[in-house]
């Protein structure tokens, strides 16, 4: 078993549910509790961990995810503890910025909800998201690979196959291409 | 180019000082510094904005702009990470202050305790932020980032007063008879309210000498503060005080403006004869007989025993003005001051340029000769010597921002929505900036704006009748009394003890021809709320709408005993008066209504009603485009003018210029009735 955790982390709509179908099928358990069904912004599911959304009060899950894939977006990722006890390789997953907006819009929109105004959204996130990679680089507890979405679903070999060594080798790159669908593709760049 | 009347500027803030309380103070030779400034310089009231919060108050002091363009709404505002809420911070403004203007113009100010100004922002000159005087509080050492330079750090360090320290003897001077027992809160209260004071003149003091400046600006909160906490135990004593409160904090107050007294006879020997000194609060104090009781505005049958726990309640919305120095006018009071002002008067004294897009106008009344003012758009523009902080992560800088996109990560299920007492509070601090922006719209009639505001708060908080009521005055305002009339019958059956609602459903009643309704409802209100000016004035504002202008007038001399400094009686005093043919009155009442608030356009127009009565064509010109600035969205004012030059002083040009422009503004409102033609 591994003794560290794979995180998937990024903004949300950013491709991360993917990444951790890939690593899940590639042979790298994921942490999930399925309590998020899939729906039709996620057709394969989300892949979540619901104490997850608690890292800020609640870290004793912690020990259940070594050796295994579990995913915490971008805004969560400073609340992991940072004195040694975890080691942490994290998956940072890229998007442009106007299809995650409107991703999110899209799935807002399909529970009745309104997006909040996209261009301060874009402004906070794209602060954020550097500040999450400049952190990310500064801790000697954590690892990380930048991976570009439309990299995935473009080269999906070549990734998985980056991943995997990232992560230390011994997942079946074969089956990690096979899970990318890029029929599930839906806000492309024209949107 | 501007000829700089002054080479230095020291501005000098008292929260809450009011004149009712210092005038007698002053007569009897208790203020002798204060009295010198006055008598050597020019003093009056100062008219504040809406809502009278000090935190945006005093940055409209220091930008020149109200709070829908400074940024700062309140006390608090949401950490960036979502996790509670902190003091509004520097980062928040989102215009730049006189400091930054100075720092451009490679001037130096120093900076003391200013509200919202921590971190300290890397002007030319030195800050101490108002992160500093909570350093009184506790023993820790003080963050540096409130301080620039940096290193200013180690001297604040000592000058630092901390309330631990204090003995109950070295608390003597503000009881003066009779200590409180040692362990009293009020006594340990007031330890800290002066430790946080008496911390913040020691470090302006020493800047003052250790540094060079052309600009000073000092902010001491503790009349306000200790206002709160005392003023209830002043004289005349209240029926609630026991007679041993009385006797024991019966001086508390007037100490504290003594004590402000002395602070102010140490900057006069500072400033030194070459410096302009300007003094001034961001807002009056309800004293004596005006103090509010408890449960005011509600028109329960039993009322608690007390005062109101509502602070914003004891804030008069007139403040104290008192200018002095080299070219400043001696002995001379003046007229129609805004807090808006105070900017663009010291860059003009200064010589500096004053810019166009800011609210206020240079007060050139207060110089002995004309200033040459060099106007200039704006100096919003980046400069890189303004010190204001850009490199801040844009979270930092729009927390408000921040917590709109965690709001939208729980809404997508991503994290948590926060829950406990640091949600509340967060959403207590977003809900209360609405409301304050709204306020701010309301006052400078953009009441489409403040509505479409209100509205959305209605929907959040359906059993706050605040929001409803101020809902409605805004319809009345721009004559939607229909939609008006469905929600106030609405708040009187969900809140019938709610005095602002019964008002306003008595105006609406008017409006849609139901006098003796009306009447009813108000002499109801009025027996229950006899002390409250405000039921009265709206029993005045009854009688004009019905032509009652003896009864009217009667009634506004009423209101002038209980508060003398109250805008509105004066003002619809003035109405009475005109109808009454009492026109050189009516001028009078009107002028007296826009010295004490000068940023309501409706009391300009009633003036250039009056000044027309009393042939005095300029002034009303001068009335009526007054008004015109101050709500530039009301076609009335063109109205009037557009009636003089084609009437009085034939002028077919502006006749046509005014007679368009109301009614674009008529169009763009699209109702019948301008809402100015009730004339109160």
């Amino acid at each position: 078993m591994l003794d560290f955790i794979t995180i998937v982390s990024g903004l949300p709509r950013s491709g991360t549910s993917l990444m951790m179908q890939m690593l899940s099928a590639g042979g790298l358990p994921a942490l999930t509790d399925d309590l998020r069904q899939a729906d039709e912004s996620n057709p394969r599911g989300y892949f979540e961990f619901e104490p997850v959304k608690r890292l800020r009060t609640d870290r004793g899950w912690l020990d259940q995810a070594r050796g295994r894939a579990v995913k915490i977006i971008h805004v969560l990722l400073r609340e992991l503890p940072t004195n040694g006890t975890y080691q942490y390789r994290v998956i940072l997953m890229k998007r442009p910025m106007e299809e995650i907006l409107a991703s999110q819009r899209a799935m807002l929109k399909r529970q009745g909800k309104p997006s909040a105004d996209e261009a301060m959204l874009a402004k906070i996130y794209t602060s954020q998201f550097a500040q999450v990679e400049e952190w990310l680089g500064a801790q000697p507890t954590f690892l990380f690979l930048p991976v570009e979405y439309h990299d995935v679903l473009k080269e999906p070999r070549e990734v998985a196959a980056k991943i995997d060594a990232f992560l230390g080798g011994g997942l079946d790159v074969g089956v990690m291409v096979q899970a990318v669908d890029p029929t599930l593709h839906h806000q492309r760049n024209t949107t | 180019m501007t000829r700089a009347l002054t080479k230095r500027v020291l501005l000098i803030g008292w929260d809450a000082a009011d004149w009712p309380l210092l005038r007698p103070l002053l007569d009897a030779g208790k203020m002798p510094n204060l009295l010198r400034l006055i008598e050597e310089g020019t003093s009056g009231q100062i008219s504040t904005l809406r809502p009278i919060l000090s935190p945006m108050l005093w940055n409209s002091i220091a930008t020149g702009k109200r709070g829908d363009k400074h940024g700062i709404l309140g006390f608090v505002e949401p950490t960036p990470d979502g996790k509670g809420v902190r003091p509004v911070t520097s980062h928040s403004r989102k215009v730049k202050a006189l400091w930054n203007l100075l720092s451009q113009h490679d001037r130096r100010s120093v900076v003391v305790n200013w509200f919202a100004s921590h971190p300290a922002e890397p002007v030319a000159g030195a800050i101490v932020s108002n992160r500093y005087s909570e350093a009184a509080l506790h023993t820790a050492p003080v963050d540096e980032s409130a301080f620039h330079p940096r290193d200013l750090t180690e001297v604040m360090e000592k000058l630092r007063l901390q309330a631990s320290t204090l003995t109950p003897a070295q608390m003597l001077p503000f009881f003066l008879e009779k200590l409180p027992v040692d362990d009293d809160p009020r006594l340990q209260a007031l330890a800290r309210v002066y430790a946080q004071c008496a911390s913040v003149h020691n470090a302006a003091t020493y800047l003052a000498e250790a540094e060079e400046w052309d600009f000073l600006a000092v902010y001491y909160d503790m009349i306000d503060h200790v206002g709160h906490g005392f003023a209830q135990f002043e004289p005349p004593q209240m029926r609630h005080v026991s007679d041993e409160d009385f006797k024991v904090f019966r001086h508390v107050m007037e100490s504290t403006y003594r004590y402000h007294d002395l602070m102010l006879g140490r900057w006069m020997e500072l400033a030194g004869e070459d410096c302009i000194i300007i003094l001034l609060s961001d807002h009056g104090f309800y004293h004596g007989e005006a103090r509010p009781l408890a449960n005011r505005g509600h028109l329960s049958g039993e009322r608690e025993p007390g005062v109101t726990q509502d602070p914003l309640a004891w804030h008069r919305p007139n403040g104290i003005f008192v200018a002095h120095g080299p070219g400043i006018k001696k002995d001379q009071l003046i007229h129609g001051a805004s807090l808006l002002d105070v900017a663009p008067t010291i860059l003009a004294l200064l010589g500096l340029p004053v810019p166009r897009d800011m609210d206020g106008s240079v007060l050139e009344q207060v110089t002995q000769s004309p200033l040459k003012i060099d106007y200039i758009a704006s100096l919003e523009e980046p400069h890189p010597r303004d010190g204001v902080h850009r490199d801040a992560p844009i979270e930092e800088k729009d927390p408000w921002a921040a917590q709109q996109t965690l709001q939208q990560l729980a809404e997508l299920g991503y994290i948590d929505a926060p829950d406990g007492d640091a949600a509340k509070l967060v959403a207590k601090c977003v809900e209360e900036r609405e409301s304050h922006l709204a306020q701010v719209y309301f006052s400078t009639a953009r009441f489409e704006e403040a509505l479409s505001i209100l509205t959305r708060l209605t929907a959040q908080q359906a059993t706050n009748p605040s929001y409803s009521c101020r809902q409605v005055m805004c319809l009345l305002a721009i004559n939607r009394v229909d939609e008006a009339a469905e929600i106030i019958a609405e708040v009187v059956k969900s809140a019938p003890h709610y005095a602002l609602g019964q008002l306003l459903f008595a105006q609406v009643e008017l409006m849609k021809g139901n006098v003796e309704s009306a009447n009813a409802i108000l002499s109801r209100v009025k027996e229950a709320e006899a002390h409250m000016p405000l039921v009265h004035l709206e029993v005045a504002m009854t009688s004009i709408r019905q032509g009652q202008w003896e009864a009217a007038a009667d009634t506004c001399r009423r209101i002038l005993e209980i508060d003398p400094d109250s805008a509105g009686a004066h003002d619809s005093l003035g109405v009475a008066l005109r109808h009454l043919g009492r026109y050189e009155d009516a001028v009078y009442e009107h002028m007296r209504a826009a010295s004490l608030q000068h940023d309501r356009a409706q009391t300009h127009v009633n003036l250039g009603l009056s000044l027309i009565r009393t042939q005095q064509i300029n002034w009303a010109i001068r009335a009526f485009g007054v008004a015109a600035e101050l709500a530039p969205n009301e076609p009335y004012p063109h109205r009037c003018l557009a009636r003089i030059y084609r009437r009085i002083l034939p002028d077919r040009d502006k006749a046509r210029h005014h007679l368009l422009r109301a009614r674009e503004l008529r169009r763009k409102l699209g109702r019948t009735v301008p809402s100015f033609r009730h004339g109160v």
